[in-house]
């Protein structure tokens, strides 16, 4: 994955480097026009200057041999013969020659302007050459330098572009780190700073509403939970006293007696779930804010008084290994519902005639009890997920555990070895 | 509404018990009166039901209203209290009762349990607090529990036929021979005391005697072995049979 600016970074540099490849031979024509241009002014500059100089010395009858000294010692004017067919009149061209000093094999580039000139009565053929840069010189300057350019194009795009996204893309960032931050169930509202950049601003203001939706249906369904639960508690007490009412009429009783008792294991389980959604909209209602420092050794001994009579019933051992005076500061019904659905559970499910087992040691309970598979780990502790084939469970304990961890931070663990549940929560 | 089997019955009973009263039967037989401030009816009819007999007599009111007029009129020995009614807040009521009135028993039963309603109940001077759903022994046991408290102050024995249970102390004698009860089978004694005559189910007493958690199980037979034992003492100290078992349904305690 690349970075947003990084994208267009590529094709701005890509983009550059064609405009600069294309630019060297521009540069290399308008700067060779030019070279031209002026080399001809110049060498016309000296025509005129050497015509003039020539008329003001009409006493040059016959030059010949003065020609042949200056042609020997001055380079660039030449003076020479026109041959017979050649067209007297100026000419301007350019031409290369083996250059004379460096390697032979090189040739070096002239501009040349010709001209006859009447010297006496005899007309001459002055030349006067100019050396011109050659064009894989200019091409190859031209190009190192537009090398250099495109480097240092790159290098202020690599800059620009790191200033930018931290200038421009700031508001960007914050808003997501913002979204990274917000939980939903923690109630808050998410509330973005004013940004000047009209996108920015159009997107977080997208957001907050997006957001302030999903607040509002979240806290919605939580309300509606909770008032569910408590509109069924009345039906259900209804039906609850009504069944202890018909306990008191013997002759229902005498004909329905069974089937009437029968009657409160689906009651018991409505009970059961409904109490539990109510207590896990409690939870996340935050509805138990009062914590003490509740000795958790003692509370547990507490409640492994009822639970060993339970696990005797159920024909389970159970083994205790309970710490003294492990203090944990949190709600003390709260601690008690964990304890007594993971308690509960490994005695439910724990295999006849086997341990169950439950300690506290260095800030950690384990409750460990036997039993022939693991069980999923990533849908265990989420609601109504089903583990068993018992159907008397309300499929929410587990889930209550893991909330009651999440609000005290508390880490909840489940293991499956040596055909052993084993359920962790460390303090 | 008046449950009316019972007001109909009030004053022919009173004045027949009025010598009873005074020649046979102790006072905490004396026919007690409730008030059940309840706005669901099918609700308030069960519990009118299962708490009336010869000693409590039960009167039913729906609104706020009909539930002020009524504590305005009679002396009630327990109200019991449903705090969401048509008209008002039961916990209004509370403060009126408790202003008028210092020895009406008051228990809220309300759908709501919730902690700070808890504490504010008890806090206004309710003395005990039920959340629905409930069993109505249950309910019954509270009902008597408070009433012996209230009323009753001076008389911590508790006395059926052979049996005499000291409330103060917590200990049953029969005809002199104490009974080593635990804990448990001491409250499970008192809770079939309190519902004699009445059939109470399995899950009723599995609730009663483990409190909060009871519902986690549904498996009951940890009542079984305390009935067991309860039955298995009272009878080696010489107690008649008052408790029996109904078969696949629960227990009830016979007088």
């Amino acid at each position: 994955m690349s970075k947003l600016l990084d994208k267009p970074l590529k094709y701005f540099s890509i983009y550059a480097l064609v405009i600069l490849l294309l630019s060297v031979p521009v540069y290399y024509y308008i700067v060779d026009y030019i070279w031209l241009n002026e080399l001809d002014e110049h060498n016309e500059i000296t025509l005129k200057k050497i015509k003039k100089n020539l008329s003001e010395h009409p006493q040059l009858e016959s030059a010949d041999s003065l020609i042949q000294i200056w042609n020997n010692i001055m380079p660039g004017i030449e003076f020479g013969q026109y041959r017979r067919f050649e067209g007297q009149s100026d000419s301007t061209f350019t031409l290369f020659k083996p250059s004379t000093y460096s390697n032979p094999q090189e040739s070096d580039r002239f501009r040349l302007l010709t001209s006859p000139v009447q010297i006496g009565n005899k007309i001459y053929k002055i030349s006067i050459e100019t050396n011109v840069e050659e064009a894989d010189e200019t091409i190859l300057g031209i190009g190192f330098v537009t090398l250099i350019f495109f480097v240092f194009l790159v290098l202020g795009f690599l800059l620009l572009n790191r200033k930018i996204s931290k200038i421009i893309w700031q508001p960007f960032y914050n808003t997501l780190e913002r979204i990274r931050q917000f939980n939903i169930e923690t109630h808050e509202t998410i509330g973005f700073d004013k940004v000047p950049i009209e996108e920015f601003e159009e997107l977080n203001h997208s957001l907050e509403k997006l957001i302030s939706q999903n607040v509002e249906s979240y806290k919605q369904q939580r309300r509606f939970v909770e008032n569910a639960s408590h509109e069924l508690q009345t039906p259900i007490a209804i039906l609850k006293a009504k069944i202890d009412q018909w306990y008191q009429n013997d002759k229902l009783l005498a004909a329905m007696g069974p089937e009437l008792a029968e009657l409160n294991v689906p009651l018991n389980r409505i009970i059961r779930i409904n109490k539990n959604l109510l207590l896990l909209a409690k939870i996340e209602n935050n509805q138990f804010a009062d914590e003490v420092s509740l000795d958790v050794s003692a509370s547990l001994e507490e409640l492994l008084d009822y639970f060993t009579e339970i696990a005797h019933a159920n024909n389970n051992i159970l083994h205790t290994e309970i710490e003294a005076n492990c203090m944990v500061q949190c709600n003390k019904f709260l601690f008690e519902s964990m304890v007594s659905n993971l308690m509960t559970n490994a005695v439910k499910h724990g295999k006849k005639g086997e341990t169950v087992d439950i300690s506290l040691k260095s800030g950690t309970l384990t409750v460990k009890n036997y039993g022939d598979e693991a069980l999923n780990t990533e849908t265990i502790f989420k609601r109504f997920s089903i583990h068993s084939k018992q159907n008397t469970n309300s499929g929410l304990g587990l889930a209550i555990v893991k909330e009651i961890c999440n609000k005290y931070n508390w880490q909840v663990y489940y293991h499956f070895g040596k055909n052993q549940h084993q359920f962790s929560v460390n303090f | 509404m008046d449950f009316n089997m019972s007001a109909q019955a009030t004053p022919f009973y009173l004045i027949a018990c009025f010598f009873k009263i005074s020649t046979e039967l102790p006072p905490y037989l004396w026919r007690m009166k409730l008030l059940i401030v309840e706005d669901e009816p099918a609700l308030a009819q069960s519990i009118a039901a299962y708490l009336s007999d010869e000693n409590y007599l039960c009167e039913v009111a729906e609104t706020y209203d009909a539930a002020y007029e009524k504590l305005g009129i009679y002396q009630y020995n327990c109200v019991l209290l449903d705090l969401m009614l048509p008209g008002g807040n039961g916990m209004d009521l509370l403060q009126h009762i408790r202003q008028e009135n210092k020895e009406t028993g008051v228990i809220i039963i309300s759908a709501k349990n919730s902690l700070e309603d808890k504490i504010t109940g008890l806090n206004l001077g309710a003395d005990d607090y039920l959340a629905k759903p409930f069993h109505l022994p249950e309910l019954k046991a509270r009902i008597h529990s408070i009433i012996r408290r209230k009323q009753y102050e001076n008389n911590d024995q508790l006395i059926i036929n052979e049996l005499q249970i000291d409330l103060l102390s917590k200990t049953v004698k029969v005809d002199d021979t104490e009974v080593p009860l635990t804990k448990k089978e001491y409250n499970l004694l008192l809770y079939f005391i309190a519902n004699k005559n009445r059939v109470i189910s399995k899950s009723a007493l599995a609730e009663h005697l483990s409190g909060d958690f009871a519902d986690l199980l549904d498996n009951h037979d940890f009542v079984y072995a305390h009935v067991k034992n309860l039955k298995k003492k009272l009878k080696a100290a010489g107690c008649e049979n008052y408790l029996h078992t109904v078969y696949g349904s629960g227990y009830k305690w016979n007088v």
